[in-house]
């Protein structure tokens, strides 16, 4: 099996260019307001506190069947802190959000751009901790693992309600930060079904089965998902209440997004619901890797039917700035890890966290 | 004349299961207790999937079909406009045709597991009454099974 042989230097070496390079494009070449760099790192911070949420989750439930991948879920943590100091970015952004202009007392620039640094910055302690508890078995990992899903929550629920929600004030769903976090759950997962079949191409391989479970548990979150869309539509519809209809309207009746809309539907209910429902294909990688990219490939396009009726965003910017980031999780989710094997069986002192 | 082989992990387990099945026992002389579901145990003795799920299928079926049928009979029988909305409103039915559709897959798989089961039954109910625990138990048979 391949695998880069990185060490943390490298890795905090290719984080820093990453964020470097992405703050340079934002800030200096393309000034004007638009939320390309909003639709990316809301995509990169969801999958990167999914990954780490599913371990965490793994650690306090006993999931067996996570145990092979655990440590690639968690070794993302790092880049939590990158999605904090991206945020930071945001700040020059504010003028995609109507508030700015009548800014008051919770929706203002400033606050706007401390309270999500800081609230990262805390997720991201958190995973550090955790991440240093999983790698040297600490008897402590269960209470790191819960506070850290505490924080996702939080963490999550903030993404909805100021980074996307806000794009449409004063229109409030309550529900969207439960949305958010289920969404990022489950990209947690998609990513999981990628790092089994990357583990799945070494010979001897015991893998199946796990495979299985995550294809089980990504069909359960699928549902769960359209759950939540529909709970959420359903009020919306009956209400009936004009400034809330109008925000649906706009994604499910108006062209392009209408389109856009339904295909997300597809993406990561229909098909995968129609995959998954097959016990064989649940351990077929082709199949699996199939579903895991369209359920990703959907809630990317969901977040731009969020964002696309308000905002502009630079399709070149998006897409570049979109490669990076998810090639900088790929990177530290395929790297080697640092630490000694008797190390991290606990035996030793056990490595230091990695950032 | 009945072997037994008990062991603490799956793998274990697994193993040996391999072994019998290679070593030419037929695997309709072979039983396997585990405390939870081994899906690679059922794929090595080839057992075939249960009927039941053609059961839950037919139920689930029908009590989506009957969801969205009783709603649309009601409002068509009985025309209340409700805010606004048209008579026959799909997406407040669909919260119906779900619950029934889990209520009568839910029933119909409950029915006809007890039917394929050949439940119930008022004697003789436990055929071994050896406690396995958390051990992973496969039992052979030797000589023909009839």
């Amino acid at each position: 099996m391949t695998r880069w042989n990185a060490n943390t230097r490298t890795l905090f070496g290719a984080a820093a260019l990453v964020t470097t390079v992405v703050a340079v494009v934002e800030l200096f070449v393309r000034r004007t307001p638009d939320a390309s760099l909003l639709v990316a790192l809301t995509f990169f911070t969801m999958i990167v506190e999914g990954c780490v949420a599913l371990a965490a989750t793994g650690e306090l439930a006993k999931g067996i069947w996570l145990i092979p991948i655990k440590s690639e879920l968690v070794r993302v943590y790092p880049l939590i802190l990158v999605a904090g100091l991206l945020s930071l970015v945001l700040g020059a952004k504010t003028g995609i959000y109507p508030w700015s202009e009548h800014q008051n007392g919770w929706l203002n620039t400033r606050f706007f751009v401390v309270r999500n640094f800081v609230l990262l910055l805390v997720t991201y302690l958190g995973a550090r901790k955790l991440a240093g508890a999983i790698r040297v078995r600490s008897p402590h990992k269960n209470r790191w693992a819960g506070l850290y899903i505490g924080l996702f929550i939080v963490s999550q629920s903030f993404v909805a309600f100021d980074w996307i929600m806000t794009l449409e004030y004063p229109w409030v769903s309550t529900l969207l930060g439960g949305f958010f976090f289920v969404e990022s759950f489950l990209m947690g997962l998609a990513v999981s079904a990628f790092v089994l079949l990357f583990r799945m191409r070494a010979p001897g391989h015991a893998l199946t089965e796990t495979l299985r479970d995550a294809s089980k548990m990504m069909f359960g979150f699928s549902v769960m998902w359209v759950g939540f869309f529909f709970a959420q539509f359903l009020v919306i519809w009956y209400g009936n209440i004009p400034d809330e209809v109008g925000y649906v309207l706009k994604r499910v009746e108006e062209a392009p997004f209408a389109g856009l809309s339904r295909a997300v539907l597809f993406l990561v209910w229909v098909i995968p619901f129609a995959v998954l429902l097959s016990r064989p294909l649940k351990t077929v990688p082709p199949a699996m890797a199939g579903v895991a990219g369209l359920i990703l490939a959907g809630l990317f396009i969901e977040k731009l039917v969020l964002v696309l009726p308000v905002a502009k965003v630079n399709p070149g910017v998006l897409a570049f700035e979109t490669i990076v980031l998810l090639g900088l999780v790929a990177f530290f989710a395929a790297a080697r890890d640092s630490v000694a094997p008797q190390q991290v069986a606990g035996t030793g002192p056990g490595g230091p966290p990695l950032l | 004349m009945i072997d037994r082989y008990s062991f603490d992990t799956r793998e274990e387990f697994l193993g040996k299961l391999e072994e019998l099945v290679e070593s030419g026992v037929p695997k309709k002389n072979i039983n396997t207790f585990t405390p939870y579901p081994v899906h690679q145990a059922e794929e090595l003795l080839d057992h075939s999937q249960s009927p039941v799920r053609f059961f839950t299928g037919a139920g689930a079926v029908t009590g989506c079909i009957a969801g969205f049928a009783f709603t649309i009979y009601t409002v068509l029988s009985w025309p209340l406009v409700t805010g606004g909305k048209e008579v026959v409103s799909i997406n407040a039915f669909i919260v119906i045709a779900y619950e029934l559709m889990i209520l009568f897959g839910g029933l119909t798989a409950f029915a006809g597991f007890l039917f394929l089961a050949r439940l119930p039954v008022f004697k003789n109910v436990l055929s071994d009454e050896t406690e396995f625990s958390r051990q992973f138990e496969i039992t052979v048979e030797r000589g023909n099974r009839k």
